[in-house]
């Protein structure tokens, strides 16, 4: 999307830039992560689950408004070593 | 006129909810129990 098209773009109110991920791959890596989610925007920064009940989830904050909406746009169900990602707006 | 107020309503709205996160705020708004901020990879470079 260009960036005009993205100046103008009005957003929805649920949309921000901290997307809430679950279903992660438990053996995940840091890598991994950023190269998955840095794909469709600066990151600001990302915090991932390493307890009992966190395992397998992770916040990824995006500097801009706009990639936050085109990753969970993408990422929504995608396929990551055999699990689908569930990625939703953290409210 | 100033700028902010030529900007129409939603044109604010979006840039407020753009203004850069610090480091507090994302520790206030984010769980840090049971989770790590985990370190970029070397060559990470923001696109």
């Amino acid at each position: 999307m260009n960036t005009k098209a993205r100046a103008n773009a009005r957003l929805p109110p649920e949309v921000n830039r901290i997307v809430f991920v679950r279903n992660l791959p438990f053996k995940i890596t840091s890598e991994e992560l950023y190269d998955i989610f840095g794909k469709y925007g600066a990151l600001r920064q990302i915090r991932k689950g390493i307890s009992g009940k966190t395992k397998g989830t992770a916040f990824v904050v995006y500097e801009d408004i706009y990639d936050a909406k085109n990753a969970v746009d993408h990422l929504n169900g995608f396929n990551v070593a055999g699990k689908y990602l569930i990625c939703l707006y953290y409210q | 006129q100033t700028p902010s107020l030529s900007q129409p309503y939603w044109q604010r709205d979006v840039n407020d909810r753009n203004r850069p996160f610090t480091d507090e705020e994302l520790d206030q708004i984010l769980p840090s129990q049971g989770f790590e901020v985990i370190k970029p990879p070397e060559g990470y470079i923001p696109i």
